[in-house]
């Protein structure tokens, strides 16, 4: 016999979070709450344990974007399972005798109760404000099981680097671009700091001035097969540099070299920080600390439009990975 | 015209400074120490630098480079805002950094300035390009200016561009503004200039500009058939604190209002430009300070008053009032405070006062705007049932920009209070800007240094400006300056200002609201 599980409606939650709010109003506190949200993001994960990494991770967003987070927690089980709680976050904001405070509603269903979870969750996205769903076990997005939800937003985020079949994956993501979803990926976000380094080698006019020469171009990644990193950095060079040929291998960006006529410039990973060679051998040290989801879940978030960069990029990826 | 740079992605990377090197007059200097270095090596650690990037520091005090490097790096620890220091990245930027012992008015010191920055422009790659920034006393910004001039070095040559920023005041009257502007321009053209007003490089100022004009809903309001009058607050808690010598020939007036506040005045009241473009924002503002009524001798009696502290016990602590100020003259007659009504004479605002005020020693730190609304024009709530019609009254909506601290917009509303009857209650629907914005803003001078750098004067004022505005408070200083009487300390430290300044209002019906 079925395990009995119980209904779970919108209203009925958004009951229970307006009861979270009369509570914390009445907790007596040295500092203010305020209760902020600017977007609806919809988490999907099925990671066990990582309760805490994620918490962590929403709890830094959410100074930049607060936002009301709908968690999704698939877990395997053998009963069916479909339940929920509401809670809120508070962070004492920077600085100011406020706590930022967002609320959240998790999940925890197996994968049967995937169509109840897009039910609940039509009545729950914030209204008038942008609604982002980020699938954060990239894998899931091959699941064709878990395409029921996807209608739920427009923009869609993963990290490429996790994905086991990178080619496979890449092409995924490409149909849904051109199936109107607007993709963001924190593996593109992740190679920022390499292309913004380019970008201001080439402000100094000698660089500059070699532009036109460059024919060869070399992006080498320290592990194994190329990953989607270095497919991604190689593909928007080759988009500027038509002319270049382009060698591309391994994962995890370790170099960028630029030959152009047989001067040399070249971009190198030295741990926190990137080194950056210019055509005179002069050096400049490049701040490149780790970075974690949040810090590039925020990247992503700052642009909602389209991004045709990296769409291009997505688009030249798939097409060689074809 | 050079090819653009493909690499570019301005949807994810900030505004590129284009190599040059930034030569700092007055680089033993306060502003130096506490703004200008912990601005640049904040720009260094955002990735906002170029590779060919160099500082060369000027002041009489002699020193070497490395002498120099390590007092920026004590400064750079010291002064650094919300920020962390990177030892192997200051290592990095602090071998651009240069310095040259001299005297702005040693013609030689240029000599050996443009040796060394063509030396510099060699070694670290600067295309040439130079921008000057005058940190010294404003009675060297015209010989600074002349000895750059003669030494040839305010010319740009084989593309490289030559900018000179100066730094407020900009003159100490209407005369002695057009005497600098006249030294400036014997060498340097309009548009190598950069009069610097950090108020305007303040996030909050600019965002002042995306309210109005990127919300349909608050323009078709922001005129005189909508809006009451406008008050523009900025109050210091603090006293001069230990620049009473620089502060009594200043005044409240000159220090405050003369630039930063007809800067923000002008931002609130000026007319839309048809593109987002330096040339285009500063016509308008330019245009709105030349609408500002230039009054008559005898009106500015009714239109200004001028105010300063006196001693007072705040919060169990005995203050001094501004003549026991060390260094402060026991006879000045300074304004620590002051508050004028200006009248824009256009179309818009004809009508609709603007007041403006700023002290010293105020009960709190604040600087905001507030516009009120005119009352709507039948009240259907105004009877008081109970007796006390103080909540009854359907208060003029009050529109609050707040610019420091708790930056945020607040707009207050009637709203009927729960229960029976119709009793309405104001209440306020307020945006905070932290937040909704959790990061870090950069600093006014890491927005105007980068807009020198790359050539952007939106945010800087122009010549036409400062003539302006000197033209709208030179009557009031003139006034001030005849006065016989010796009406001072008129106000206690930690209050709201003199009555003279409640009255002023009062005669149109208005009174400041407590910010």
């Amino acid at each position: 016999m079925p395990a009995v599980v119980e209904e779970i409606r919108a209203e009925k939650l958004l009951k229970d979070l307006a009861n979270v709010w009369k509570e914390l109003d009445q907790t007596e506190s040295e500092y203010a709450v305020v209760r902020a949200c600017s977007l609806t993001l919809l988490v999907v994960t099925t990671a066990e344990g990582d309760e805490q990494d994620l918490a962590g991770t929403l709890g830094d967003l959410m100074h930049s974007h607060p936002s009301r987070y709908v968690v999704l927690r698939l877990v395997d089980r053998n009963e069916p399972e479909f339940s929920a709680r509401v809670f809120a976050q508070c962070q004492l904001a920077f600085g100011r005798r406020q706590q930022l405070c967002c609320e959240q509603i998790e999940f925890t269903a197996t994968r049967d109760h995937i169509p109840d979870f897009y039910a609940v969750t039509l009545g729950l996205t914030v209204a008038d404000l942008p609604v982002l769903l980020w699938i954060r076990d990239a894998q899931l997005l091959l699941d064709k099981q878990l395409h029921t939800i996807l209608p739920l937003a427009r923009p869609i985020l993963v990290d490429s680097a996790q994905f086991v079949d990178a080619a496979r994956g890449i092409q995924e993501l490409e149909r849904l671009r051109r199936a109107g979803w607007r993709i963001k990926d924190l593996g593109w976000s992740r190679i920022t700091v390499w292309r913004e380094t380019v970008a201001q080698m080439f402000e100094n006019s000698k660089c500059h001035n070699v532009l036109g020469k460059i024919d060869q171009v070399e992006v080498k990644g320290r592990f194994g097969p190329t990953g989607t990193d270095v497919q991604y950095l190689a593909a928007w060079l080759a988009g500027r540099l038509p002319d270049a040929k382009i060698t591309a291998s391994g994962s995890g960006i370790q170099r960028i070299r630029l030959v152009a006529g047989g001067q040399r410039l070249e971009i190198r990973d030295a741990g926190e920080a990137l080194v950056a060679t210019g055509l005179d051998g002069m050096a400049t040290r490049v701040p490149d600390p780790a970075r974690s989801d949040a810090d590039l879940l925020e990247e992503e978030l700052s642009i909602l439009g389209p991004d045709p960069t990296f769409d291009a990029t997505l688009l030249a990826v798939a097409r060689a990975l074809n | 015209m050079a090819q653009a740079n493909p690499f570019q992605d301005p949807l994810r990377f900030e505004r590129r400074v284009p190599s040059c090197a930034v030569i700092i007059f007055g680089a033993n200097g306060d502003l130096t120490k506490r703004k200008l270095l912990p601005s640049l090596y904040r720009l260094a650690f955002e990735r906002r630098l170029p590779q060919g990037f160099a500082v060369v520091g000027i002041s009489r005090t002699a020193m070497s480079d490395d002498d120099f490097r390590q007092k920026m790096e004590a400064s750079v620890k010291e002064f650094l805002e919300n920020s962390p220091f990177d030892q192997a990245l200051w290592d990095d930027f602090s071998r651009g950094l240069f310095y040259i012992a001299g005297d702005v008015a040693d013609d030689a010191l240029y000599q050996r300035l443009g040796v060394r920055l063509e030396e510099i422009a060699k070694t670290r790659q600067t295309a040439g390009n130079a921008l000057f920034y005058l940190s010294t006393q404003p009675s060297h910004y015209g010989t600074a200016a002349g000895g750059l001039g003669r030494a040839g070095l305010a010319k740009s040559a084989n593309g490289a561009w030559r900018r000179l920023v100066v730094e407020k005041p900009f003159g100490h009257d209407q005369s002695s503004a057009r005497e600098l502007e006249n030294q400036l321009h014997e060498h340097f053209a309009e548009e190598q200039l950069y009069r610097i007003d950090h108020y305007l490089g303040k996030e909050t100022v600019q965002n002042i500009l995306a309210f109005r004009f990127g919300n349909p809903l608050f323009e078709p309001l922001w005129n005189r058939r909508y809006i009451s009058h406008v008050q523009i607050t900025a109050a210091e808690s603090i006293g001069v604190e230990g620049r009473g010598g620089y502060y009594q020939e200043a005044g409240a007036l000159r220090d405050m209002i003369q630039n930063h506040l007809l800067q923000v005045l002008a931002t609130v009241a000026m007319e839309p430009s048809a593109v987002f473009e330096p040339t285009a924002v500063r016509d308008e503002r330019a245009k709105l300070l030349r609408s500002i009524r230039i009054y008559k001798p005898g009106e500015v009696n009714d239109h200004a008053v001028a105010g300063q502290y006196g001693p007072a016990r705040v919060g169990g602590k005995d203050l001094l009032g501004f003549r026991e100020e060390p260094g402060v003259d026991p006879n000045a007659m300074t304004d620590t405070y002051a508050a004028v009504t200006f009248q824009i004479d256009n179309w818009r605002w004809s009508g609709v006062p603007f007041y403006v005020r700023s002290g010293k020693r105020m009960p709190k730190r604040v600087t905001d705007i507030a516009i009120r609304y005119n009352p709507v024009p039948h009240s259907l709530f105004m009877t008081g049932g109970d007796g006390d019609d103080s909540f009854d009254t359907a208060r003029p909506n009050l529109l609050i920009l707040r610019i420091q601290p708790e930056e945020g917009i607040s707009l207050r509303f009637s709203s009927k209070q729960p229960g029976a009857g119709m009793k309405l209650r104001p209440v306020s629907m307020d945006f905070n800007y932290g937040t909704s914005f959790g990061t870090r803003t950069p600093t006014a001078y890491e927005t105007l240094l980068v807009d020198a750098m790359v050539g952007d004067a939106t945010l800087y004022t122009r010549q036409d400006m400062v003539e302006a505005s000197w033209a709208a408070v030179q009557p009031i200083l003139d006034v001030w300056s005849e006065r016989k009487d010796d009406p001072f300390p008129n106000y206690p430290a930690g209050s709201w200002g003199p009555k003279a300044s409640d009255e002023m209002l009062a005669r149109r019906g208005h009174e400041w609201r407590v910010p």
